[in-house]
C-alpha cells in the first residue's frame, strides 16, 4: 500500500456531487474533499468509500480514522462528522488501509461564524426530524397541549408566534436559554406528554438554544428557500449486514448549498430489504430492491437499494428480442435472478386474448393457431389481435381490441351515469369506443378530452368536466380542485390529493403547485336547461373568463401553473386548458408518457413498473427506471400509438415467459422472472363463462348478447361483476377493481345458480354438442371433451384428461349431466379462472 | 418501515421497527415472507381440514376462546341524541329530543333510547373517545383497524386478524359480516395486509326479508349433495394449473383455500342451519325486533353459536347532515330494541362471558345543530358500547365537557378501543406479521381501556 499525504488547496467552493459516477454511486476516497461550513450551526459528512472484490464498494466512513490537524477550527468524530469551532481554514485527515490513498486530507474552511440562527433554516427541520410538527403531535387540528405548530414546518410564518411570542414569550427565554420551554420540554427536564424527543448537548439541543440566545430571530421573507436536495450515494448494491451511511447535501434557490446530512429524515420503503436511522446510516437486511426516502424541507428523494438474490447469474440462454428483454435482462443480472422458460403456444394464445381483448379465443382460432407450423406465429397473432396486419380483412379484432380498452378508460374517466346523467353516459362511452377504434393517437385524445366543450350528449368527452350530486341533478361543472386531481391522477398519473390542505408529504408538492393546476379548470361554465337537447336536459358546457383562484393559506391568487414548471403564459389565451393540454401532451413532458406505459405494462405484466400503479412520484421509484425511460421514449416516438405499444410489449420474450415459477425465482413478482397470474376481472369472467356455456347473460335495459365488457358504467345490476371486483367509478385510483378473490366469489361461481343455469341452457354449448355427437358413443365423448377445453383452457385435453373425463361421464347420471359435470369444473378451475 | 403517519400514541413517540426486526430475526427479504405465508396457510388449512373430519353440529365455543360481535353504524351515530346527551346546554346543543334516567343512577340518556336506559346496568358506554379523524372512509379503516390511514399499506380490521390467528373453529367460517355497510373507500373492515384469504364473508342482504336466504349457500336445483360430491372430485382431477409447483403465486393458494372453505360450508348440514332464521321462535324474532338490525343481531348470535369467531352486523344511514332528529326517530329504535336484547340473549345463554359485544361508529357529530336541522362530523368526542368478555358493566367512562364537545379529561382513541378487543379476544398486543414484502408489522399500538378490562 503506498501510503502518499497529498495536501489540498482549501477552495471557497463547495465541492459537489458532480464528482460522482453516472449511476449515482460515490467515488472511491473521501467525499467531499474540501469543504465551507457557514457558522457554527454547519456540520459536514464525509464518506469514505473503497473498491471491494471486483464490482463491489464498501462504505468505510465509520471505520476510517479521523484527525482534525487544526482542532481550534474545526473537530471530528469517529462517524466523519466534522463540527466548527472558529473561523479559519483546516484540515482533517483521513486513514484506513483500504484506500488507495491513506491517509489523506480533507480541507475545510469555515466562514461567515456571525450569522444569524435561522427559525425557518435551522430550527424548523430540527423540529420536523425531533417529530414535534407531525401530524400526530402539535401539527394536530389543534395542536397538543396548547402548542400549535404547522405540518412538517411548512408555514413558517405560523409557527413564529407559538414559539417566540404567544403564551407570555414563555416558550423561550432569551436571557437564559436553558430555561426555555421549548428546550425544558422535549429533553424531559420537565414533564412533556410527547416524551424525550431528543438530549441535553444534543445537535438539536445546540440548534434551538442558539437560536434563542440570538434573540429568537422571526423569518425572514429574504431567506433561500431548499430548491433541492441531493443524496449520495443515490444508488448501492449491498450484501445482507453491509452498512452505507448516507450524505445529503441541499441547494438553495440562491445557489448556495449546504451538508444537511443531521438534519434530514429517513425512512426506508421496505425494512425486509434495508433499515436506516436518524443520522442516514444504512444497514442492508435482506435479498432484493428499495429506497431509503431523505426528506428535508418539502423537497424529496431516495438512495436506491439493491441486494442480490444471488451473487452472479447465468443468463446466457435467454436472448433478448427487442429492448424490452435488454433492460428486464439487465436488472435480472443485477439481482441475481434467472427467468423460467417461455410459455407454450397455448399458454401464448390465451394470455394474448385476454390481455389485448379481454376474450377468449374461438376453438378453430385455437386449433388453427397451435396446428400452424409458421415460426413466427405468435408475431402474426399478435398483429392480427391488436389490428396490426395492415390488412382490414385480418385485423378482425378491432372492435373487440376497441371495447376492452374502452371498459379500461371507463375506469379512469369515471364514466357513470350517477355523476354524469345517462345521456352523459353513453356519449362520453361512444366517443371513447370510436377514438379506440380509429386507433386515436393517445396525445389526442387526451388534449380531445382535456379541452372538450359543448353539449354533453352530444360531445362526449365534456361530460369529463361534469359531476352531478344525484341522477337527477341538471349536469354541473366539477369543482376546478376536484378536475385538477383527476388529471393529475389519470393523465400523469400523480396522486396530488394531500397537497390541496398542505404540503405534500414525500413530494415535492406545495399548495401551490396544487392551485397551480387546478387554476387552469376555473373558466369552465355549464348552461342548462329543460329545453335543451332532443331529450331535454341537456348542458352546454363553454369556457368563459379564466376566474382567480386562491391559495387557502396566504390568500394570494395563484395563477395557472402546470407542474414544476413556470406560471403559463396567459396572453391571448382564450381557453387556459388548452394551455395544460399543450404541455400535458408535450413529448417532453415527464409524467404522461411514462404514466400511460407504466399501466399498459402493469395490466399485461401483472403488477407495473411503479407501484402503486398509479403513483408516480420522485420517492416511489420503479422497479426498473431504464425500462420505464425506454418504454415511454418509444411510446412517444411511435406517435403515442396504443397498439404499438402493446405490440412491444407483447413481442418481447420477457412478456411470453411461462408464468410457473422457479424456486429460485418465486419470490420475485417485480422484475418479471416469470409472468404473473391474474384472475380474470369481472367482466371478463363473466363472459369467458358466457363463452365457455355458449350463453348469453342479460343484463338490464340492454338487447340480449351486450358482453359484460361493453357495458358502459357499472350500474348494470349484476351480483357476479359485484361480487368479481367490478370498481363503482367512484374514485380515480386503479385500486378500485380488485382480483382478490373471497369466499363469497367462490360460492358463487361454484355453488350459485348463474353457472348452473348456463350449464343446463337447451340452447347452450352442451346443448348443441348433444344435439351434433348422433352416435353418443365414445368417440362423440371425445370430441365434446376436445371442444370443452379449447372452449375453457384454450387447448385439447391430454390423453389422460380425456379419459378422466370420460370416466367422469361414465360415473355422472346421464350424458348430459357428465358433460356439465366436466364445464363446471373446468370453470372453477384456475386454469380457467386465471389468466396465466 | 415507512413511519409517515405514525399513530399518535400518547407520547407521540416514533417507535423504531428495529426491536421487532431482532425478535423476527434474520429476515431474508421476500423469501421469509412467503415462508410466512406458506406456514400460515399450513395451520389455516388444517384447521379447516380437521373441522371436516368432525362435522359436529353447533359446537360450543372452547373454553378459554373469545368471540366478538361488532356493531357498526355507517356514518357517525350522533352521541349527543343517544348516550351523551347534554340536556342543559342551549336549545342548538341540545337538540329535539329529552332525558330520562337510566339503571343508573345519575347517568341519563336520550329518551329515544329506552331500552338502553332500562338496562344500562348491563354494558359500558365509553363516552371519552376522540376518533381522530372526521372523515368517513377514513373513519371506517381507523376504527375498525385501530391505526391511522396509511397509503401505503392497509392495516387489518379486527375480524381478519380473529380469523388470520384463530383460523377456523368448525366449518364456519371464521369472520362473517353482515350487511355492506361499511365505506371501503380506504379499505376499510378488511383483511388489509394480512390477505385476501382473511376477508370477511359478506351476506348482503336483509335477513328480515321474507325472500332472505343466504346466496349460494345451498346447491342450486337440480344439483344434489352427491353430484357437489363428484364435482369436487372432478374439479380435483381436472384443475392442474401449477400443481406440484412448491411456492405458487399467493393468488392461486388464496383460491385453494376458499374452494375447501366453500365446500365445507356448502356439504355441512350444521352451517346450512346457523343461517336460517326460521328455526328460531318467534317470540325471540319478535324480542329482537322484525327489522333489518334486529334479525340481524339474531343471526350474529345463531353464528357465533355455530362456530363463527367474530361478526360484524353493519347498519348504515347515520350520516345525518340534514333533518338529524327525524332521520333518528326511524334510524334509533331499531338498534334501541336490538343491541340491549342482544346482549340479555346472549347472558341468558351464558355466552356472554364469551363473548365481547361491541357497538362502534365513525365518530361523533357536532354539538351545535346546524340551520339543516343537522349534526355534521365531529372526531372529538364520540361512543363506544362494549358488553361481555368480562366488561365490568353499568359503567360510564370518561366525559365531555357541558356542550359535548370534547372529553374533559382522559381520552380515548381508536387504537386503545383495538388494544381493548384484542386484549379481550386473547391475541397478544405484540404480534408481529410479517408481510408481503418481509417487513414485520405490530398489531396494536394502543393500551387496553383500564375501565373496560376489569
Amino acid at each position: 500500500m503506498i501510503r502518499a499525504i497529498v495536501f489540498l488547496i482549501a477552495s471557497a467552493s463547495f465541492v459537489e456531487l458532480s464528482a460522482e459516477s453516472p449511476e449515482g454511486e460515490t467515488p472511491f476516497g473521501v467525499t467531499p474533499r474540501d469543504a465551507t461550513l457557514k457558522g457554527p450551526l454547519d456540520r459536514l459528512q464525509l464518506l469514505v468509500t473503497a473498491p471491494l472484490g471486483d464490482s463491489g464498494r464498501q462504505d468505510l466512513t465509520h471505520e476510517a480514522i479521523y484527525e482534525s490537524l487544526t482542532p481550534s477550527v474545526i473537530r471530528v468524530d469517529r462517524f466523519g462528522r466534522v463540527k466548527p469551532f472558529a473561523p479559519g481554514r483546516g484540515s482533517i485527515r483521513v486513514e484506513h488501509p483500504a484506500l488507495a490513498q491513506s491517509p489523506l486530507e480533507v480541507s475545510v474552511e469555515v466562514i461567515a461564524y456571525d450569522t444569524q440562527p435561522s427559525l425557518r433554516e435551522d430550527v424548523l427541520p430540527i423540529l420536523s426530524k425531533a417529530g414535534c410538527n407531525q401530524g400526530a403531535c402539535h401539527a394536530a387540528q389543534f395542536g397538543k397541549g396548547g402548542l400549535k405548530l404547522s405540518l412538517f414546518g411548512f408555514a413558517p410564518e405560523q409557527d413564529y408566534p407559538p414559539l417566540a411570542r404567544d403564551f407570555y414569550q414563555r416558550r423561550v427565554d432569551t436571557g437564559h436559554p436553558e430555561s426555555s420551554l421549548i428546550l425544558r420540554k422535549p429533553t424531559q427536564q420537565i414533564s412533556h406528554e410527547g416524551g424525550k424527543r431528543f438530549e441535553v448537548d444534543s445537535y438539536e439541543y445546540e440548534v434551538l438554544k442558539a437560536w434563542i440566545a440570538a434573540g429568537a430571530p422571526p423569518p425572514t421573507a429574504q431567506e433561500p428557500e431548499v430548491a433541492q436536495i441531493f443524496v449520495s450515494p443515490r444508488a448501492r448494491t449491498y450484501s445482507p449486514g453491509e452498512n452505507q451511511q448516507l450524505r445529503v447535501v441541499a441547494r438553495y434557490s440562491d445557489g448556495s448549498k449546504r451538508d444537511v446530512t443531521l438534519r434530514a429524515r429517513y425512512d426506508t420503503l421496505s425494512e425486509g430489504v434495508a433499515t436506516v436511522d436518524s443520522t442516514g446510516l444504512v444497514v442492508a437486511t435482506g435479498h432484493g430492491q428499495t429506497a431509503i426516502m431523505v426528506r428535508y424541507q418539502g423537497e424529496a428523494e431516495i438512495s436506491e437499494v439493491l441486494s442480490p438474490y444471488a451473487d452472479s447469474v447465468d443468463l446466457t440462454s435467454f436472448t433478448p428480442r427487442n429492448f424490452v428483454d435488454e433492460h428486464v435482462k439487465t436488472r435480472w443480472q443485477h439481482l441475481g435472478l434467472k427467468p423460467t422458460g417461455p410459455s407454450t403456444d397455448e399458454e401464448f394464445i390465451r394470455r394474448a386474448f385476454l390481455d389485448a381483448l379481454g376474450t377468449l379465443p374461438r376453438t378453430e382460432t385455437v386449433e388453427r393457431f397451435l396446428d400452424s407450423p409458421d415460426p413466427n406465429k405468435r408475431d402474426t397473432l399478435i398483429d392480427e389481435i391488436l389490428g396490426l396486419t395492415g390488412d382490414p380483412r385480418r385485423d378482425r379484432h378491432v372492435e373487440e381490441w376497441s371495447t376492452y380498452w374502452t371498459l379500461k378508460w371507463g375506469d379512469l374517466l369515471r364514466v357513470n351515469r350517477k355523476t354524469i346523467s345517462d345521456a352523459g353516459m353513453w356519449a362520453f362511452h361512444h366517443w371513447i369506443r370510436q377514438s379506440l377504434r380509429e386507433n386515436k393517437s393517445v396525445d389526442r385524445f387526451v388534449k380531445e378530452i382535456l379541452t372538450a366543450r359543448g353539449s354533453i350528449l352530444n360531445d362526449g368527452p365534456a361530460n369529463y368536466f361534469v359531476y352531478t350530486k344525484r341522477p337527477t341533478d341538471k349536469a354541473e361543472v366539477a369543482p376546478a380542485p376536484d378536475i385538477a386531481e383527476t388529471t393529475a391522477q389519470v393523465f400523469l398519473g400523480i396522486r396530488m390529493q394531500c397537497a390541496r390542505c398542505h404540503h405534500h408529504p414525500f413530494e415535492t408538492y406545495s399548495q401551490t403547485d396544487y392551485y397551480g393546476l387546478a387554476a387552469f379548470f376555473t373558466g369552465i361554465t355549464s348552461k342548462q336547461s329543460d329545453a335543451f337537447g332532443e331529450l331535454g336536459f341537456d348542458a352546454i358546457l363553454s369556457v368563459g373568463n379564466h376566474s382567480p383562484i386562491k391559495h387557502p393559506r396566504t390568500g394570494a391568487v395563484v395563477p395557472p401553473t402546470p407542474l414544476l414548471a413556470e406560471p403559463a403564459n396567459l396572453y391571448g389565451i382564450a381557453d387556459t386548458r388548452e394551455l395544460l393540454a399543450d404541455w400535458i401532451t408535450a413529448p417532453d413532458n415527464p409524467f404522461f408518457a411514462r404514466n400511460i406505459v407504466n399501466r399498459i405494462w402493469g395490466y399485461f405484466m401483472g403488477t407495473a413498473i411503479v407501484e402503486p400503479i398509479d403513483d408516480l412520484r420522485a420517492t416511489n421509484p420503479p422497479s426498473n427506471p431504464d425500462l420505464l425511460t425506454a418504454l415511454a421514449a418509444n411510446f412517444v416516438a411511435d406517435g403515442y400509438d396504443l397498439r404499438k405499444l402493446m405490440r412491444t410489449i407483447m413481442r418481447s420474450r420477457v412478456y411470453q415467459l411461462s408464468s410457473a415459477p422457479r424456486p429460485e425465482n418465486a419470490h420475485d413478482s417485480r422484475f418479471y422472472a416469470h409472468q404473473n397470474v391474474k384472475r380474470l376481472p369481472a367482466e371478463v369472467l363473466l363472459d369467458a363463462i358466457d363463452f365457455a356455456c355458449g350463453t348469453h347473460e342479460k343484463f338490464p335495459d340492454v338487447p340480449l348478447g351486450i358482453r359484460a365488457i361493453e357495458l358502459p358504467d357499472s350500474n348494470f345490476e349484476s351480483y357476479f361483476l359485484d361480487t368479481l371486483g367490478r370498481p363503482k367509478r367512484k374514485v380515480n385510483c386503479e385500486c378500485e377493481r380488485t382480483a382478490e378473490p373471497n369466499l363469497a366469489q367462490v360460492l358463487h361461481i361454484a355453488n350459485g345458480d348463474l353457472l348452473q343455469r348456463k350449464l343446463t341452457d337447451k340452447n347452450g354449448r352442451i346443448g348443441k354438442l348433444l344435439a351434433r355427437a348422433t352416435d353418443g358413443g365414445a368417440a362423440g365423448d371425445t370430441a365434446a371433451i376436445h371442444e370443452l377445453y379449447l372452449a375453457t383452457f384454450s387447448r385439447r385435453p391430454t390423453d389422460a384428461e380425456v379419459t378422466t373425463c370420460q370416466d367422469l361421464i361414465r360415473r355422472s347420471k346421464g350424458r348430459r349431466e357428465g358433460l356439465e359435470n366436466i364445464l363446471w369444473a373446468l370453470c372453477n378451475s384456475r386454469e380457467f379462472l386465471f389468466n396465466h | 418501515m415507512l413511519d409517515l403517519f405514525p399513530l399518535p400514541v400518547p407520547n407521540c413517540q416514533r417507535r423504531t421497527r428495529r426491536e421487532f426486526l431482532l425478535r423476527v430475526g434474520t429476515l431474508s427479504g421476500l423469501g421469509l415472507s412467503l415462508d410466512a405465508y406458506l406456514r400460515g396457510r399450513a395451520s389455516y388449512a388444517s384447521a379447516a381440514e380437521q373441522s371436516l373430519a368432525t362435522d359436529q353440529p353447533t359446537q360450543p365455543t372452547p373454553k378459554g376462546e373469545m368471540n366478538c360481535i361488532l356493531v357498526w353504524t355507517r356514518g357517525g351515530t350522533s352521541h349527543h341524541d343517544t348516550l351523551d346527551p347534554k340536556p342543559n346546554a342551549r336549545a342548538e346543543v341540545r337538540g329535539e329530543f329529552g332525558v330520562i334516567p337510566t339503571a343508573l343512577p345519575g347517568v341519563q340518556f336520550s329518551d329515544r333510547v329506552p331500552h338502553f336506559a332500562r338496562h344500562a346496568d348491563k354494558f359500558a358506554v365509553v363516552r371519552n373517545l376522540n376518533s381522530i379523524h372526521g372523515a368517513h372512509g377514513m373513519a371506517d379503516a381507523i376504527m375498525l383497524s385501530g391505526w391511522k390511514v396509511n397509503p401505503a399499506i392497509v392495516y387489518p380490521t379486527y375480524g381478519s386478524v380473529v380469523a388470520r390467528e384463530r383460523g377456523y373453529r368448525n366449518n364456519m367460517p371464521p369472520f362473517v359480516q353482515l350487511g355492506n355497510e361499511v365505506d371501503r373507500l380506504f379499505a376499510g373492515g378488511t383483511s388489509g395486509y394480512l390477505g385476501v384469504a382473511y376477508n370477511p364473508f359478506e351476506i348482503p342482504g336483509d335477513p328480515n326479508g321474507e325472500e332472505f336466504r343466504v346466496r349460494d349457500l345451498s346447491p342450486p336445483g337440480g344439483v344434489n349433495l352427491a353430484r357437489v360430491n363428484l364435482r369436487r372430485e372432478a374439479l380435483t382431477a381436472i384443475d392442474t394449473l401449477q400443481r406440484g409447483i412448491e411456492r405458487r403465486p399467493p393468488a392461486l393458494n388464496a383460491i385453494d383455500e376458499h374452494y375447501r372453505s366453500a365446500f365445507n360450508m356448502i356439504t355441512s348440514p350444521a352451517t346450512q342451519r346457523a343461517f336460517n332464521l326460521e328455526e328460531e321462535h318467534a317470540g325471540v324474532r319478535d324480542e329482537y325486533g322484525r327489522t333489518n338490525f334486529g334479525q340481524s343481531c339474531l343471526l350474529a348470535r345463531r353464528l357465533i353459536e355455530a362456530g363463527s369467531r367474530f361478526v360484524t352486523v353493519s347498519n348504515g344511514g347515520w350520516d345525518t347532515h340534514e333533518r338529524n332528529f327525524s332521520r333518528l326517530e326511524n334510524l334509533l329504535p331499531p338498534v334501541d330494541q336490538a343491541f340491549p336484547t342482544l346482549i340479555r340473549d346472549l347472558e341468558g345463554r351464558g355466552l356472554l362471558q364469551n363473548t365481547l359485544v361491541v357497538w362502534l361508529t365513525d365518530f361523533g357529530r357536532t354539538p351545535v345543530v346546524n340551520p339543516a336541522s343537522g349534526r355534521d362530523h365531529w372526531a372529538r368526542a364520540g361512543i363506544a358500547v362494549f358488553a361481555g368478555a368480562q366488561t365490568p358493566p353499568g359503567n360510564i367512562i370518561g366525559e365531555t365537557d357541558a356542550e359535548g364537545g370534547e372529553s374533559t379529561g382522559k381520552e380515548y382513541y381508536p387504537h386503545d378501543i383495538a388494544a381493548t378487543i384484542y386484549s379481550k379476544l386473547g391475541v397478544p398486543l405484540e404480534t408481529t406479521h410479517v408481510i408481503g414484502d418481509g417487513r414485520p408489522m405490530r398489531l396494536c399500538e394502543g393500551h387496553p381501556i383500564p375501565e373496560l378490562m376489569g
